[in-house]
């Protein structure tokens, strides 16, 4: 009996409590070699075992609550509306770690009109998330925000790719590259870094949100901020000089030609810098199902974006 | 200078970076738990049956360093317990330390939790691995002795779960196999009813979990045989055993413990409930696997296809020792083929030609049976081991089975063979 041994892939959810999905269930899980109806085990290994978990959910697929929730919302800008969340407990400890996001809808809308948003802060006073309303579903949600409660699916894991690398890296330099509305992913992550004992440089841009709004919570954290009124004229010649110092990580957050000339700067930095970025496929469902996410990787694997943490050289494919 | 690196730190693994230490490279051994030794922290068997010869063929062939180092740590020499003689028991307590420290004496670089997760390949030669933190390791040869047990996955599927033993896959993550990250072919073995794989043939109890008499006995004579109740008496369970040497009648009808710092339980799994119903084990719990009333880990379900000089086919500087190489279980089959690739991995960076052992010892023998198999469409139908099953008949039938020292060293002599190993080949 031969086997092939097909490069296994990592899924933020595996061994969670929303493992097995319903990926499992359709044979199409990306990490389980067996759930994928291969005779032998093959995966990146999560710190458990996803074939187990499915074995003993007997075929019940582990799904998300939705939750009505009260919100404060408050205006930072034009497009850009503030909003906190009164989610429950459970939620914000599960919420607080980088590439955190939610669903958030209209109590009176279906959940197509549901909106993918990044929480941007974790506190006493709630989950805070910030939108920039630029479409229908984010300007009914935030019409809807002013006067009503919202409708939250969640949690959802996967916002930011690298989260690996930025667990790894203790004790050792750190940078933040963010424009415009990346800012909302780089809180959650100086966060995670600092909990690394790391030291922690962001610039910051306005970009199209017009306003550096990270930028107070960051300082707050002890991050040294530098606000850029342009990435490219300023910030990234900035960043060209803070890699000289060989950090060990480097988050990007912005639009991928952002995370593609970041990734050009690393590559002539030297080994050694690792990349983590924000996430910018189209969420829908968040379950691997729905296909607005799905992307290939290196090897021509089909898999969704709101699940799979892509290994290193996989990283790249999408930012081609 | 020859870089060469081992990944798995079993017997297989530590064989192969003495062998390719002596022939002159510098070796890194890469292991993903803590320890090493893998399955050898757990057994403790040697030189019984025809084991006894292969220990002297290696040994003679100039791979003594692992062997010799065993001598201060035997609990037991020349116990016979049913179907086997002259058996030599380690302390499977005390091993590890004694090994890690060869190998450290010797210069060779030990990396404990280090887990290979890719390869780096240029046409057919693999240039380094990466581990899982994302360092990369370079080197002229590569010696694949990752084992075919586990992981979770495969014991879920063709045992009866993830039981919890000495190889720790949840903690440290599951064995990767080099052969196959860099495209070689694999196979598993193939039981009759057409499932894979063999279950592990043997459980530990904690010692100081039995009666006290019953456990003097068992430190004096190192072996304590209770006749099992009728309704106790499983004789198919025999079948599931990966050693088949120890699936004989006896095997079946009694429990037979053998001491080798834990109690050895010579079954693959025992309902404790079950076990406790014979006298002197009232109290009896688990030392390996820790849920060994329930089951063990599966093994061989990842062998490479490689050739008589265990170079995997394909591939042209991997080469493969232990269960990696094909169903020979034990740990001295480990030993005398991680020997036999640490040493050929080494005579390929040096650009001569891979040693193959001649069929007049039992270690070539085994060897080519295996290769045998593989060419003749029957990977996986068979296992081997020097002590016992079909292949002990063999070596006896062939005249390859002697205990005289004297005679296994001529052999090796007149192959031309003798000391080979202990030959450096880096200028």
């Amino acid at each position: 009996m031969e086997q092939v041994v097909e490069r296994p892939l990592v899924c933020v959810d595996a061994g969670s409590e929303y493992c097995p999905c319903y990926l499992a269930a359709s044979g199409e899980c990306f990490v389980c070699s067996l759930l994928r109806g291969q005779k032998f085990c093959a995966c990146s290994w999560s710190g458990t075992c996803s074939y187990l978990h499915y074995l003993w959910s007997q075929g019940k697929i582990k799904t998300r609550r939705e939750v009505e929730v009260k919100v404060m919302h408050e205006e930072l800008g034009p497009h850009l509306v503030r909003l906190v969340l009164d989610l429950p407990p459970a939620w914000i400890q599960e919420l607080g770690n980088p590439g955190a996001f939610l669903f958030l809808r209209p109590e009176n809308l279906p959940p197509t009109a549901a909106v993918p948003v990044t929480l941007f802060e974790i506190s006493e006073a709630g989950a805070e998330v910030v939108l920039y309303v630029d479409g229908p579903k984010t300007r009914l949600l935030a019409l809807a925000a002013a006067t009503s409660c919202l409708v939250a699916k969640g949690p959802y894991y996967n916002g930011v790719q690298g989260l690996a690398a930025l667990k790894r890296a203790r004790g050792e330099e750190a940078v933040l590259v963010a424009g415009g509305v990346g800012q909302s992913a780089t809180v959650l992550v100086a966060r995670q870094l600092l909990r690394g004992g790391n030291r922690v440089r962001a610039c910051l841009a306005p970009g199209r949100a017009g306003v550096n709004y990270a930028a107070g919570s960051l300082k707050a954290l002890g991050v040294e901020v530098r606000e850029v009124k342009s990435l490219r004229a300023e910030g990234l010649p900035l960043v060209c000089t803070w890699l000289q110092e060989k950090p060990a990580v480097v988050f990007s957050a912005g639009p991928d030609a952002l995370h593609r000339e970041v990734a050009a700067l690393i590559a002539k930095a030297g080994a050694g810098i690792e990349l983590a970025t924000s996430q910018n496929a189209v969420f829908c469902c968040g379950e691997g199902l729905c296909g607005s996410c799905v992307t290939f990787t290196t090897g021509g694997r089909r898999v969704p974006r709101c699940k799979a943490q892509f290994l290193r050289e996989e990283v790249t494919p999408w930012l081609k | 200078m020859v870089k060469m690196i081992v990944v798995g730190g079993g017997w297989a693994g530590c064989a192969a970076a003495v062998a390719a230490r002596q022939a002159g490279a510098e070796v890194t051994l890469i292991e993903r738990t803590d320890m090493l030794l893998g399955a050898g922290l757990v057994g403790g068997i040697m030189m019984n049956n025809g084991r006894y010869t292969a220990a002297l063929e290696a040994c003679a062939l100039g791979g003594e360093a692992i062997f010799t180092a065993l001598e201060g740590i035997y609990r037991h020499r020349d116990l016979n317990f049913p179907g086997h003689a002259h058996a030599s028991l380690y302390d499977v307590v005390q091993v590890e330390p004694v090994i890690r420290r060869l190998l450290a004496a010797r210069g060779i670089e030990i990396r404990t939790l280090s887990r290979a997760v890719e390869v780096e390949k240029e046409g057919d030669r693999v240039r380094a691995v990466i581990l899982e933190q994302g360092e990369r390791l370079a080197g002229d040869a590569f010696v694949d002795a990752t084992g075919t047990t586990g992981p979770v996955g495969n014991c879920l599927r063709y045992g009866h779960g993830c039981v919890m033993c000495v190889q720790r896959c949840p903690a440290f993550g599951p064995r990767t196999s080099l052969a196959a990250l860099a495209g070689g072919r694999e196979y598993a073995l193939v039981k009759p009813d057409g499932t894979y794989g063999a279950m592990s043939g043997s459980c530990k109890l904690v010692k100081e979990s039995l009666a006290p008499a019953l456990r003097r006995e068992l430190d004096e004579k190192g072996k304590v045989v209770l006749p099992l109740p009728p309704d106790l008496v499983r004789p198919q369970k025999l079948k599931l055993k990966v050693c088949q040497q120890y699936a004989l009648p006896a095997f079946a009808e009694n429990i037979i413990l053998l001491d080798t710092g834990h109690a050895k339980l010579m079954a693959p799994f025992f309902p404790l409930e079950h076990l406790r119903r014979l006298p002197g084990l009232e109290r009896a719990r688990f030392a390996d696997p820790y849920a060994a009333g329930k089951g063990n880990s599966m093994r061989l379900l990842a062998m490479a296809f490689r050739d008589n000089s265990l170079k995997v086919d394909g591939l042209a500087n991997v080469f493969v020792a232990g269960e990696k190489q094909g169903p020979a279980v034990g740990h001295t089959e480990a030993i005398a083929t991680g020997l036999l690739a640490g040493h050929n991995a080494v005579r390929w960076a040096v650009g001569r030609e891979p040693l193959v052992l001649p069929r007049t010892l039992a270690i070539g023998e085994i060897i080519a049976q295996i290769t045998s198999d593989l060419a003749e469409g029957r990977a996986g139908r068979a296992s081997y081991t020097f002590s016992g099953a079909g292949f002990f008949q063999v070596m006896r039938e062939k005249n390859l089975y002697s205990t005289e020292e004297k005679e296994i060293r001529r052999r090796v002599r007149e192959a031309g063979l003798e000391g080979i190993y202990a030959q450096s080949l880096v200028r």
